[in-house]
């Protein structure tokens, strides 16, 4: 059963259920680096009849390497895959530490803003999804190991009726 | 008729509403419905009302059942009002496909926008051109705006299959 919250922290929320005919919608989970190569949101279950109109990446706290490296962002239907988004390059790192607030978007002038290397596209004929489906975003490091840090993924999308 | 806010567990929270029905303020808002083929050259949505001052910010259609064509045709889009169906989007004849591209099966999934990045990410055919809305018209009054969607086909017949047109906007407090 859904279940609605207002609270004075984030205004009005929603903890459960299908989401919300009527609005734009966005999904959002803040990820942090637990081991290895890659950062993973874990599943983001987008409703029934829904087109997905944006996926957003956002350093929330500065993500530290082993080493150099360049790390992509992906998204796919199961944990690791990338049949909604093929990789592509948030941040090219030479010093191997992306600093918080940097990030990636679908939105080629958000992308900007948030000094993404190269915008994510969403791969044609996968925004509408006529099934419920749960969706994995995933910032992977070509070569060295994270150490440290976390990033917030963000679904956009709107339910039809 | 009063808004009227339901949840359910099938679509979770959502207004139902009518033409006389305001939206949110201070939430960006969506609000779709969608059309059938009816072996006629167009495919027409219901009635989407957009609340007075608002501004409309994008127009998405999605196939969302195969539509099947009688023939390859140029296919487009256009938004308006039931007095004039040009009013908010004027036709671009070949937005959605155009008769050389020899298409007469629209895959579900399939469709057009007016932002490039949503609009790529439709194009499962590769012959869509990006959707434009009509400068100056964007922009609702003192009243409520009452639109339509309808996708065109020049010269054929949409012999079966759905649309849904999506119109995004924001209310002004």
């Amino acid at each position: 059963m859904p279940k609605i919250i207002i609270d004075d922290n984030k205004g009005l929320y929603q903890t459960s259920g299908k989401g919300v005919v009527g609005l734009t919608q966005s999904k959002t989970v803040n990820a942090s680096w637990s081991a290895g190569t890659t950062i993973a949101s874990g599943a983001i279950t987008i409703p029934a009849k829904s087109l997905i109109t944006a996926i957003h990446t956002v350093v929330t706290s500065d993500i530290t390497g082993t080493g150099a490296n360049t790390i992509g962002i992906k998204a796919g239907t199961t944990a690791g895959g990338d049949n909604i988004a093929g990789s592509a390059n948030m941040e090219i790192v030479t010093n191997a530490t992306v600093a918080r607030k940097q990030g990636q978007s679908t939105n080629s002038e958000l992308n900007t803003a948030l000094r993404g290397s190269v915008a994510l596209v969403i791969i044609a004929g996968q925004a509408y999804l006529a099934d419920e489906t749960d969706l994995h975003i995933t910032a992977t490091s070509d070569g060295n190991a994270f150490t440290a840090g976390a990033l917030q993924f963000t679904v956009e999308f709107i339910t039809f009726e | 008729m009063p808004v009227k806010i339901i949840i359910d567990d099938n679509k979770g929270l959502y207004q139902q509403y009518d033409a006389s029905s305001g939206g949110t303020v201070g939430i960006k808002q969506s609000r779709s419905s969608s059309g059938d083929a009816a072996e006629t050259d167009t495919i027409t949505s219901g009635a989407i009302t957009i609340p007075a001052n608002s501004v409309i910010t994008a127009y998405h259609v999605v196939v969302s059942s195969e539509i099947t064509i009688s023939d390859a045709c140029d296919v487009g889009v256009i938004f308006g009002t039931s007095d004039n169906d040009d009013s908010h989007m004027v036709i671009d004849a070949d937005s959605m496909c155009a008769a050389a591209d020899t298409i007469t099966t629209f895959d579900v999934g399939f469709g057009n926008s007016t932002d490039t990045n949503i609009s790529d990410s439709l194009d499962t055919h590769d012959t869509n051109t990006k959707l434009t809305a009509l400068a100056g018209s964007q922009i609702t009054g003192n009243t409520d705006v009452v639109l339509y969607g309808k996708m065109v086909a020049d010269g054929q017949t949409f012999d079966a299959g759905t649309v849904q047109f999506v119109i995004e906007f924001i209310t002004f407090s």
